[in-house]
């Protein structure tokens, strides 16, 4: 199997809601790009550590997301270019100036690879109210992790007989959540 | 419009699935139906949250790789060849002995470093902006950075009368103390905030549970769990039945 065939299968496990697919990727990449990193950047061990696994994180993200589709060159350049990504702005963020000049680094830059978090109000109140959600649908609501992926996995996992039978699961869920959420809201506006 | 072609509309926007002529029709419906609005934006925020814990169970599952991978190849570099010749006699020793006295992979200890994660901050949002961090930024910006000494030092300078009672100052303190290997001083903390607080029962449950397990106290431990079982949602109890299951191994 060619390098370009390679990626293009584990992009299918990932799109089938796949996790030990990433397992495999991060340990078969780990040790040259732990190599290829220090010798490369005024980086610790542990950083590149921490570093390669939100680039593994982002890789996956962008593919179970659809924003990956389909890979033009090998696994180990896109992921590292992930990474190169993840490192220079960390250097950046210590106020150290970068050049970007890499073809493939400029390709990774249009991809969601740094991921701000914040939290707020209501995602406190949504994630509190994901915790209590009985089976199945606290594992439905995690697949829509997957975006346009999820109804297949679902009806996988689940072993629902048809999309459309997934399809209303999944909304069914998401009301039910809605009127967790809700129910929370009202509880602070009592108190 | 009915309410079923308007989720399926926001679900294909959120998922990128739409027409550019469909987009429009989001952007319009957006500033004139206000419960379409306010349905998209929670549809929007559930995927932000559905997306940070998913990504939080996949960072747990990547750092438990890498200590596997970490520790095999420290055993592999650290022993040359024919130290293992000359030790090979000592092996049966040393198995016995693993057996009597080292933690097994269902001692508690062993149980405790495969299940103690802090709780992720999903109380208050970190100010990252230029501003003057408050005590609570502080506190909060070094427990989600790990630097437990110095959150436990914030933490507990937040004056007791600050109006934070909806924040769980006393769990993520607690937590601070517990990631820090101090279980007993955890478990005190954990103790008494729990009394206060009736939103996060689960979490209190679930963190003396670990408390309890680090002090080798499995009656109380299992205690804990089992109370988590009973009121938990569908997550906590999943996670309370496992342990309880591996410390009745």
């Amino acid at each position: 199997m060619n390098s370009k065939d390679k990626a293009n299968q584990l992009i299918r496990k990932i799109q089938r809601g796949d996790r030990e697919a990433i397992g495999v990727l991060y340990q078969e990449y780990r040790a040259e790009f732990l190599k290829w990193s220090l010798s490369q950047y005024a980086i610790s061990e542990s950083q590149a550590i921490d570093i390669f696994q939100n680039g593994v994180i982002a890789f996956y993200r962008n593919v179970a997301q659809g924003k990956l589709i389909q890979l033009n060159s090998s696994i180990k350049t896109y992921l590292f270019a992930i990474c190169k990504n993840l490192i220079l702005k960390q250097l950046r963020d210590q106020k150290n100036t970068v050049a970007v000049d890499d073809p493939i680094l400029a390709e990774v830059m249009s991809l969601d690879v740094v991921k701000e978090r914040e939290e707020t109000h209501q995602k406190k109140i949504i994630h509190r109210a994901i915790m209590e959600l009985g089976e199945p649908c606290n594992e439905i609501i995690r697949m829509f992790y997957f975006r346009g992926f999820a109804m297949e996995i679902i009806k996988e996992r689940m072993g629902y007989k048809s999309e459309g039978v997934a399809r209303t699961q999944k909304k069914r869920c998401m009301q039910y959540l809605q009127k967790l959420i809700l129910e929370k809201y009202k509880k602070e506006l009592d108190q | 419009m009915t309410a079923e072609e308007k989720y399926d509309l926001i679900e294909r926007y959120c998922n990128g699935e739409l027409s550019a002529e469909e987009e429009k029709q989001v952007m319009a419906l957006q500033q004139q139906d206000s419960d379409f609005k306010q349905e998209l934006e929670l549809y929007q925020s559930t995927l932000q949250v559905v997306d940070d814990l998913v990504e939080d169970d996949l960072k747990d599952y990547l750092s438990r790789v890498e200590k596997d991978l970490s520790s095999t190849n420290s055993k592999t570099n650290a022993i040359p060849l024919q130290i293992w010749f000359a030790v090979a006699a000592s092996v049966v020793i040393i198995i016995v002995f693993s057996y009597l006295f080292w933690p097994t992979n269902s001692s508690p200890e062993a149980l405790y470093e495969a299940y103690f994660e802090p709780y992720r901050n999903v109380v208050y949002p970190v100010s990252r902006s230029g501003e003057l961090p408050t005590l609570i930024d502080s506190a909060f910006n070094y427990y989600e950075k790990r630097m437990y000494n110095e959150a436990i030092l914030a933490f507990e300078r937040i004056p007791s009368a600050y109006p934070t009672t909806d924040l769980e100052l006393d769990l993520y303190l607690g937590i601070s103390y517990l990631a820090n290997n101090d279980a007993t001083r955890a478990k005190e903390i954990l103790l008494k905030a729990q009394l206060k607080s009736s939103e996060f029962t689960s979490e209190y449950q679930w963190y003396l549970a670990l408390a309890n397990l680090k002090l080798n106290n499995i009656p109380q431990a299992k205690q804990h769990l089992k109370s988590l079982q009973q009121q938990g949602g569908a997550t906590w109890k999943k996670q309370a039945t496992t342990l309880l299951n591996q410390l009745n191994e």
